[in-house]
């Protein structure tokens, strides 16, 4: 054979970039996670800041942890391997520092803004549409980058890690473009442009895959690549990796609507989701057993070796979370943990055991490769692989118990037919034990954290001078596909032969584009028969009548329960169980939220439910409530909002927010000439209703005012009187 | 006649099923492919790939490198 050598190296720069990104955002989003942690069960910590309240601290925790800490993980593994697996240098180094700067600037936007009020509030992706375009546009690059680099590739086959780093950045590409999709009503604030149903569903189709394929797919890419090489064995079943890798694809992305159960949701869409929920379970732990088992006769290394530990228990983890996942999908089981703690440990599950330990073990194994030098400290790495451990299963234990304990209590009722527990915070009291030892198991992993900094740290102080960069020498990929001599199969008998020898599918390997666009026509089928149906169906969103827009005080009121997060604790969404409607009144139906832009339903209930909190109690009641919450329940864990009595509400502000509001076709009438007027008319409407109840003066130009009145509407007009003039309602949107 | 009423009428709610049957079936094609044992070949060279930093293990134009 003549071939000719090209010669190239590996740009390990880029990667070790990564590697300090991943640590450095990991560190910040744990600490954060801790500091929430303590501010569950000591409110008052925040000493009335508000950048430190729960609600706006919570969106920058989740976001660091998934996007900075995981992200930048993802990045650092998949620029190591994508470039070692097709045997070529990354398409373009001037890329792959616009991928890593552009993103670290995102992130710093997000921690920026986030603390500062400015969120979308649908969950984990809260970033207001400036930083969305933004991540658009990084992302774009990272894909254009890694594309490039496949196409120069010099290895014939695609190893199936890079199967799933090309699902995953398709489909997170896709994922992100349609959830955010808003029509901005300012600088840093936006409208989504689906309301009430529809919105609840493209977030939860988002969601649920962001899951998937931001915190699962790159994932198994990676531990399908640093597993075999941290155990120096092929992987155990390369058919299951590839199994896997297709069911994940086809599955997934149709098991979002579990998030929804029971509420407005159309029945079928969540049984569906249901259905495929379970069906997951098959692959997941297909790639369990497969991880766990490419170990089979290594298990001496393990006894030895931090990297394998952290490995086994991140396959592990996987294994627990992913049985766990379909099981919470069942609606049964749904109805219980939903809106607990319950759902918090599933996730604490991935996060810190699939997520965390996979990429620990990926920094202990590449830090002396990177740097060219031996590990610090095994040693250190092994008191990280145990503290961490333990520091999860406290974690774990604590918050199922507070999960399960907290759903029990809600749906108890005595024996005269009455609600057991029928004060909120009863339920509440009794889960601080568990916060405190929740927040002592954080502090383990995060010692742990610190640790791994310290190890790569001292390994990184004793690296070469000068990084040695090996010239590596392979041929070309040849442009036609050659059948190997040694492969050369005899005459095909029949079609299924041929269809089993699937010529066909090594067309795709060679082409990632075609193979690229089967995935994406995966993806996007199964989404398009999902969520169509909602969009489309007027009978699954039935109008009701006297469901009318929020007034422009009640507008910019709800803007600010958006910018407090106050989402992150409280639902606005009665289920049709017996205990929910006997606790909080009437169950919710889909028609209420047709001008909610972007829904609030919410999916935590650290507080009580609001959906039909308007006219539980007087306006002074939640001025009152809102400056000590203590004031009037004396162990209320609800962070105190009293800047919202002294800050003025910036009624000039309301009008592009109803305008925008119109254009998405709330019909918002006399509204889009003069908002601020009907604004300022109403405040003064409620301040007199608050002083006459005895509250305190000069209240109409204040925040509080709209906030009362956003709360004062909730719920309240499903049983109003139908307007006059029957309005057409804007229906399917 | 809006595009969400002619959807309405259009009764696709059983659609949903339809590509379930679709995906499953699309699933099993892929399935059976996979595990055709005339690829144990192949796979066995593609699992190899990760622990070779620096020659191609499935190079371009047939037989080993």
């Amino acid at each position: 054979m003549t071939t000719e050598l090209e010669a190239f190296s590996y740009d390990d720069a880029i990667v070790r970039k990564f590697l300090w990104a991943t640590f450095v955002w990991g560190l910040v989003g744990m600490l954060v996670g801790l500091l929430i942690a303590v501010l569950l069960a000591r409110p008052e910590l925040t000493a009335g800041l508000p950048w430190l309240s729960f609600g706006r601290l919570r969106p920058l925790h989740t976001n660091a942890v998934i996007f900075a800490f995981a992200g930048n993980a993802f990045f650092t593994g998949a620029y190591y391997s994508t470039q070692r697996l097709l045997k070529t240098r990354m398409f373009s180094d001037r890329l792959s520092n616009i991928h890593f700067w552009g993103w670290q600037l995102i992130i710093v936007a997000a921690a920026l803004t986030l603390p500062l009020g400015f969120t979308q509030a649908k969950e984990y992706a809260e970033l207001e549409w400036p930083i969305d375009i933004a991540i658009a546009v990084v992302w774009v690059i990272f894909a254009v980058n890694f594309f490039g680099t496949i196409a120069r590739r010099r290895e014939r086959h695609l190893y199936v890690a890079i199967w799933f780093y090309i699902a995953s950045i398709v489909t997170v590409a896709l994922l992100h473009i349609f959830n955010n999709l808003s029509i901005p009503a300012g600088p840093l604030k936006s409208y989504s442009i689906y309301a009430g149903v529809q919105d609840a569903f493209m977030q939860w189709w988002y969601g649920h895959n962001a899951v998937a394929f931001f915190l699962t797919t790159p994932f198994l890419g990676l531990m399908y690549y640093f597993l075999p090489k941290a155990a120096d064995r092929p992987v155990f079943s390369y058919r299951l990796s590839i199994l896997h890798f297709w069911t994940i694809v086809f599955l997934y992305i149709w098991a979002g609507p579990h998030h929804l159960h029971y509420t407005a949701l159309p029945e079928w869409a969540s049984t569906l989701g249901m259905l495929f929920s379970v069906m997951l379970w098959m692959p997941s732990w297909g790639g369990m057993i497969n991880g766990l088992l490419t170990l089979r006769g290594a298990w001496k290394k393990v006894v030895e070796d931090p990297i394998l530990k952290f490995f086994v228990v991140a396959v592990t983890a996987y294994g627990m979370a992913t049985f766990e996942g379909p099981m919470l999908s069942v609606k049964s089981v749904n109805a219980l943990a939903h809106y607990t703690d319950w759902i918090i440990a599933h996730v604490h599950t991935g996060a810190l055991g699939w997520n965390g330990f996979l990429t620990f073990g990926m920094i202990y194994w590449l830090a002396p490769r990177l740097f060219q030098t031996k590990l610090h400290s095994i040693k250190l790495a092994e008191w990280h692989f145990w503290l961490a451990t333990f520091g999860m299963i406290l974690y774990a234990t604590a918050i199922y118990s507070a999960g399960l304990t907290q759903g029990l209590m809600w749906r108890a009722f005595d024996e005269t037919g009455r609600l057991q527990f029928p004060d909120f915070i009863e339920t509440t009291m009794k889960l601080m034990p568990m916060y405190w030892v929740r927040a002592a198991g954080g502090t383990m992993y995060l010692v742990g954290m610190v640790m791994l900094g310290y190890n790569v740290f001292r390994t990184w102080r004793s690296r070469p001078a000068r990084y040695d960069v090996p010239e590596l020498k392979a041929p070309a990929l040849a442009r036609v596909y050659v059948e190997p001599a040694g492969h050369a199969a005899p005459a095909p008998a029949g079609a299924l032969a041929r269809f089993s020898r699937a010529a066909w599918h090594r067309t795709w390997e060679r082409l990632p584009i075609t193979f690229t666009v089967m995935v994406v026509l995966a993806v996007v089928v199964a989404s398009l028969f999902e969520i169509i149906p909602t969009f489309l169906i007027r009978s699954n969103v039935p109008t009701i009548a006297s469901v009318m827009p929020y007034t422009p005080l009640e507008l910019a009121g709800r803007d600010l329960y958006i910018k407090e997060g106050c989402f992150n604790c409280h639902s606005q969404m009665i289920r049709p169980l017996r205990h929910e409607t006997e606790r909080y009144g009437e169950y919710s139906k889909p028609g209420e939220f047709v001008y909610d832009h972007p829904y609030l339903w919410g999916s935590r209930r650290i507080g009580p439910d609001l959906a039909r909190e308007g006219g539980k109690y007087p306006d002074l009641w939640h001025v009152r409530h809102m400056e000590n919450p203590r004031a009037i329940t004396p162990k209320s864990i609800m962070p105190a909002y009293a800047w919202m009595l002294t800050n003025r509400l910036d009624f000039e502000g309301i009008q592009p927010r109803v305008d925008a509001m119109a254009m998405l076709g709330v019909p918002y009438g006399d509204a889009v000439r003069r908002a601020p007027a009907m604004a300022r008319e109403q405040a003064r409407g409620v301040a007199a209703s608050i002083l006459s109840q005895g509250g305190p003066k000069g209240l109409d130009d204040k925040e509080i005012v709209a906030l009362v009145a956003y709360l004062q509407r909730l719920g309240k007009d499903l049983h109003a009187a139908p307007p006059a003039v029957a309005h057409t309602g804007p229906g399917g949107n | 006649m809006r595009l969400s009423e002619i959807m309405s009428h259009a009764g696709l709610a059983g659609y949903a099923v339809v590509a379930l049957v679709i995906f499953v079936l699309v699933f099993v094609a892929v399935a059976i492919r996979v595990l055709s044992p005339s690829r144990k070949r192949e796979y066995d060279e593609a699992a190899r790939m990760p622990l070779d930093d620096e020659k191609p293990v499935n190079p371009r134009k047939g037989g080993k490198p």
